[in-house]
């Protein structure tokens, strides 16, 4: 178990330096100039000059990319070219209100996937239903899917509101970021139910295509599971298709879906950029939609960077859960 | 366990089917296939008398195993199916009876042990909660496992199942199977609980679908000895499905003979075995390859092979290998064969017998030269071509997009055979292992089994060895194909003096193709002698339990 | 195991081989083994495979001309209304569809064919080899492939062609896994020991004993995977990675509608429903190509 527990400990750490790598290997090598970027296109070839060895990209590569490592480790992501502030401090300002629409929406995948996953793996015509649905889900790309949201559910029928994470326009989330957890804290239920009543349309739209996905994994993997010897053993000894289902078929069905429930947390972080853009939440998809806008190079990198360890982070912890779900992965 | 070489099992006495435990009434099954419409039973009538054993035997396809799984009440379920007919087992009926009340007696009555013991236990559930998944006590579900013969019991509760090697699984599901669900809780309406329980929460009936066919022998011969005991203890009925004769004569008290989704006899053990009345049954027995019937002299054989003695084709000379312990520590070695030396004189036939894990199949594939040996050497006769393997799994050893044609003449043109003349060879050699010349354009998974191993000698032949290593050749096949395709070998040996290396766990085959027989064990060769004397006089104690294990009907 | 056999024993009649290949394929089409969607879907996509190309012809005006009144509703004269410079919705998203359509599968071929020579090498040479192979692979797919998708157009500058390039790039280890994965598994069959002992060369068994088992797995996987990556470069090109404003690109005309959503909402919602009809339609084809190969 300790041994398990290290190597994927160590292979962790060895995709986040990847990672980095990666990243600074693509900023580098490919042709766009960050320094012509920051002097803007009247610099003169001195000045660039200058500017160039001032910030070190002259030096040989691996001694640039120590030093981005080391600007990393400390923190340091550079200066955004668009709001002329650090992007660790930008990032900081916009990350809850994203891990707070991706946890829900995280939470929504999940359940979904579960349930329409045991639903359209038992057959008969609700299976068939959940077929057509889930195809559609798979199909539907996001932008379809938040507009129609706010054309149905906001213009139509007025059940939800079209943007933002509060009716409150100036309001701030203090001390965590997380809205949800901030009017919590505070004994605001009100403010909470209403920043639920804000989140719940824009997490429902990133969660849809992440639910399908689960469900179709988990569903393939109940079916193959359920054609073993071990199930037929337990409706031997009397038990309803029900309990067979929970006790046995389940849990040896979950290691894929949480496998694809990891891989899935990369589509809802990407798939942020296009919900927040839409329904105007004031995350940090919505600021890498106007950095993109902006060539902004260094806040797209600090972003990219950030979720991608998030991505990579939440990997891990699914790797973790798998070891708690199947015995024989522990003595690996 | 007792010692595994115990004589076969006495069949208990006077057990008569006055008052079954399970009575089967003109039970019709169809599946619904996208060809059409299959009858996989047709009008099965049968009872099970309280405390018999009653062995279903058949070769695949025979509807053996539906009639198991309808004796549970769960005909299978990935086609579509139409049961016709009735199953009562203790008052409830199987077929048309609620779902509740089936389920009721599932869990009180019925037991089943299915074949693969590496997939019939919950790989994600813990030993213990297995055997007392139907609401046991944790000293009943201890209990069950001692009477299972499973060594410390109580510290195997705790226990996941892929910590336990094979034969122990096996023990580990048949003690679920008979720690039935207690009698007072639940009871269904319909449940006639004077009959459903055998005592003790074993349950009245236990079905035992090939139990033992993934098995070594003598592991087969302990669960069948603790079949037995369950029987004779507890007055457990026992219905063991299997395609083995041998096995049913072992154990059984009444064989139900079933073919193409028909019963075709049912009677004694000593009955059928002496004096079958069916013809289907007759032509089982006369197929069966039977470890104490040998349709050829064997004394015959051992005169040839002194003959030609002395003209090696092939030569094992100190062969070794090893290899990292499975789960082991890093560095920590298993060694798979240990120093072993054997010749193969040329037209000759030598079988290599043992149980799975002795090293056995490792040397076959190091004398193909598919394995490099740690140490040792490996010598072909000069002139005799690489040495052809023979695969257990016919199937699967061909390339299942090439046509039979296709896979023959590639080797033929790797010997130099022109495109013109290809085919035509490659009927010959069809012709030549009994094959129509239809075969060639026919895809491997359009053959039978039998023709598909034939198909693959055919393809061997091709490359005009002088050596055919053969592993397991026809353990995947019922017995009149198998059979039929040990005279093929033997003839083949015959008339073109081909040298076999037979690597079997089945002494019956060994001792009916080759002229010497070598004993594995532990990765050695621990007794070697003509095959007619190891078996008349073994030497070693290990020879003497293979022998007396293995299923014969005589 | 002898499935065809009579269990009598009369066993050397052969029988016909059930039908694989191109023939196999129809026969199953035809004996009804796919569901309608299915079959709908597999013609509608072979339609459209040798229409999109001609695109430009079929549409009633150039995609990046001024066709009529800005903001006009569908009707008559423009199926889908114009856009708030007044050029033909409809033709437009014809035009975007086709590009979608075409770099999906560029996309796809590119990863497919990388992925199977990677995956094939791994799993056929095994050791060293396919360790370092294997590494590389589980490291690209260890990394969020969109995220670094984004990086590389932003670096290389926004256009369906750098759009293209990125996701190439970060989706071949999908296939390579899958073939190498095949490949090991295979690898182990009794039929390629016995073609060793045929005595061909290692060649020979890699591309002729073992490649062709796997080829099906990707194509299926392929196929399956032709609806995401339209929706992937799509997503790409919404949020500001695709060519820029003129060019017809699904993506960014959803976007640019966005703007005026409650007013005009056909600019957004028609580019972005006829790619969920299209992602639709080449899902449901790849469940039918599964399902007319088991």
């Amino acid at each position: 178990m300790v041994r398990a527990v290290a190597v994927r400990l160590a292979s962790l750490v060895g995709v986040l330096l990847l990672l980095a790598i990666a990243v600074f290997l693509i900023q580098r090598l490919l042709p766009a100039d960050p320094v012509r970027a920051v002097l803007g296109r009247n610099a003169s070839p001195d000045e660039i000059a200058a500017r160039r060895s001032e910030l070190g990209f002259d030096d040989p590569l691996p001694v640039q990319l120590v030093r981005f490592l080391g600007d990393l480790l400390s923190g340091d992501l550079g200066t955004s070219l668009r709001t002329r502030s650090p992007v660790s401090a930008d990032i900081a300002a916009y990350l809850p209100a994203t891990l707070e629409l991706v946890f829900v929406a995280t939470v929504i995948a999940l359940l979904g996937g579960l349930i329409v996953g045991v639903l359209s793996a038992r057959g008969g015509w609700l299976s068939g239903v959940i077929r057509v649905v889930t195809a559609a889900g798979a199909s539907a790309p996001s932008f379809l899917l938040a507009i129609l949201g706010i054309l149905l559910l906001y213009r139509q029928l007025g059940l939800f509101p079209a943007g933002g994470r509060s009716s409150d326009l100036l309001a701030t989330s203090t001390p965590t970021g997380f809205l949800l957890v901030d009017r919590l804290l505070a004994g605001d239920p009100a403010g909470w139910l209403d920043a639920l009543h804000h989140v719940l349309l824009p997490a429902f739209v990133l969660a849809v295509g992440s639910t399908v996905a689960i469900a179709r994994v988990l569903r393939g993997s109940l079916r193959s599971v359920d054609s073993l010897d071990f199930v037929r053993s337990a409706r031997a000894k009397g038990f309803t298709a029900l309990q067979v289902t929970t006790r046995h078929t389940l849990r040896n069905s979950l290691n894929p879906a949480l496998s694809m429930t990891g891989l899935q947390v990369g589509m809802l972080l990407s798939g942020a950029v296009v919900v927040e853009t839409v329904f105007s939440w004031p995350g940090i998809g919505a600021y890498l939609s106007a950095s993109i806008g902006f060539s902004d190079l260094p806040a797209i990198v600090g972003v990219v960077l950030v979720l991608g360890v998030a991505y990579v982070v939440i990997n891990f912890v699914v790797d973790m859960l798998q070891l708690v779900v199947d015995p024989r992965l522990r003595s690996a | 366990m007792p010692d595994p070489s115990t004589d076969r099992i006495a069949t208990a006495p006077s057990r008569g089917i006055d008052e079954p435990v399970c009575r089967v009434e003109d039970l019709t099954v169809d599946f619904e296939t996208a060809d059409g419409l299959v009858r996989a039973l047709r009008g099965v009538s049968l009872e099970i008398g309280r405390g018999e054993i009653l062995a279903l035997v058949g070769e695949s396809g025979s509807g053996k195993t539906v009639l198991s799984s309808c004796l549970l009440g769960l005909p299978p379920a990935s086609l579509k199916t139409t049961v016709g007919g009735s199953v009562v087992v203790a008052g409830v009926d199987m077929v048309n009876g609620s779902d509740a009340d089936r389920r009721v007696a599932r869990r009180q009555t019925i037991g089943a042990v299915f074949q693969d013991p590496l997939t019939s236990l919950d790989p994600m559930m813990r030993i213990g909660d297995q055997v007392a998944e139907r609401g046991a006590t944790r000293a009943r579900a201890t209990a069950a496992l001692e009477d299972c013969g499973v060594p410390e019991p109580g510290m195997r509760l705790r226990q996941w199942p892929h910590q336990l090697s094979g034969g122990l699984r096996q023990r580990v599901s048949i003690a679920a199977a008979i720690t039935a669900g207690s009698s007072t809780p639940r009871r269904g309406p319909g449940v006639d609980t004077a009959q459903a329980s055998a005592g003790d929460g074993v349950p009245a009936l236990l079905i035992a679908d090939e139990p033992t066919t993934a098995l070594d022998v003598r592991v087969q011969a302990q669960i069948i000895a603790l079949f037995a005991r369950l029987r004779d203890e507890h007055g457990c009925s026992i219905v063991l499905v299997t395609h083995d004769l041998g096995v049913a004569a072992q154990i059984a008290d009444r064989i139900a003979v079933m073919s193409a989704g028909e019963l075709c006899e049912v009677g004694s053990t000593e009955q059928i075995l002496r004096d079958p009345q069916h013809e289907y049954t007759k032509s089982l027995l006369a197929a069966r390859i039977d470890i104490n019937r040998m349709p050829v002299s064997i004394t015959e054989r051992s005169r040839v092979v002194a003959e030609r003695r002395d003209d090696d084709a092939l030569r094992l000379e100190g062969i070794s290998k090893h290899y990292p312990k499975a789960g082991g520590r890093r560095g920590e070695i298993f060694t798979a064969v240990d120093d072993v030396s054997l010749t193969v004189p040329a037209g000759g036939s030598v079988a290599l017998v043992g149980e799975s894990g002795c090293g056995k199949s490792t040397l076959l594939r190091i004398a193909a030269g598919l394995t490099k040996a740690d140490s040792g050497g490996v010598h072909v006769a000069p002139g005799s071509g690489r040495p052809q393997l023979v695969f257990q799994d016919a199937g699967s050893s061909l390339t299942p997009w090439f046509s039979i044609g296709q896979g023959i003449e590639e080797r033929l043109r790797v010997q130099g055979v022109s495109r013109r003349e290809a085919p035509d060879r490659a009927r010959e050699l069809l012709a030549q292992v009994g094959l129509d010349a239809r075969a060639a354009g026919a895809r491997p998974r359009a053959l039978s089994g039998g023709q598909r191993q034939r198909a693959a000698i055919a393809r061997a032949l091709a490359s005009d060895p002088r050596i055919l290593l053969c592993d397991e050749p026809v353990s995947a096949l019922d017995a009149s194909h198998a059979s039929r395709v040990l005279d093929l070998l033997d003839e083949l040996r015959a008339s073109l003096g081909i040298a076999l290396l037979m690597v079997t766990h089945d002494l019956a085959v060994a001792r009916r193709i080759s002229d010497e027989t070598a004993v594995m064990y532990g990765g050695r060769i621990i007794e070697r002698s003509a095959s007619e004397q190891l078996f008349a006089e073994p030497r070693e104690d290990y020879t003497r339990q293979l022998i007396a294990a293995s299923p014969s009907v005589y | 195991m002898s499935r065809l056999a009579s269990p009598s024993g009369a066993v050397d009649a052969v029988l016909t081989p059930p039908g694989r290949g191109i023939r196999g394929f129809a026969s199953s089409f035809r004996r009804r083994r796919v569901g309608i969607p299915e079959r709908v879907a597999l013609v509608a996509i072979v339609i459209i495979t040798v229409a999109l190309p001609f695109a430009p012809l079929l549409a009633p005006y150039g995609s990046t001309a001024v066709a009529g009144a800005p903001f006009t509703p569908p009707g008559i004269d423009h199926l889908l209304g114009t856009d708030s410079q007044g050029r033909d919705v409809f033709s437009r998203v014809l035009v975007g569809l086709g590009a979608s359509w075409f770099g999906a599968i560029a996309v796809i071929a590119f990863g497919v064919v990388l992925g199977s020579i990677i995956g094939l090498i791994a799993g056929f040479a095994g050791g060293i080899v396919d360790t370092v192979l294997m590494r590389l692979t589980d490291a690209a797919l260890a990394l969020p492939a969109t995220l670094v998708a984004l990086v590389v157009v932003a670096a290389l500058g926004p256009s369906l062609q750098n759009t293209l390039i990125a996701v190439a790039v970060t989706w071949w280890p999908w296939y390579a896994r899958i073939v190498r994965g095949q490949t090991r598994a295979i690898m182990t069959m009794p039929h390629v020991d016995a073609a060793r002992l045929g005595g061909f060369s290692r060649t020979r068994i890699a591309l002729v004993h073992v490649l062709p088992g796997s080829i099906g797995t990707v194509l299926i996987a392929a196929s399956l995977d032709v609806g995401a990556v339209l929706l992937v470069l799509a997503t790409l090109s919404f949020i500001g990675l695709g060519s820029p404003s003129p060019a017809a690109e699904i993506g960014s005309m959803t976007a640019d509608g966005l703007t005026y959503l409650l007013t005009a909402p056909w600019v957004a919602l028609a580019p972005a429903t006829a790619l969920f009809v299209l992602a639709l339609l080449a899902n449901f084809a790849g469940d039918g190509l599964r399902e007319l190969a088991e």
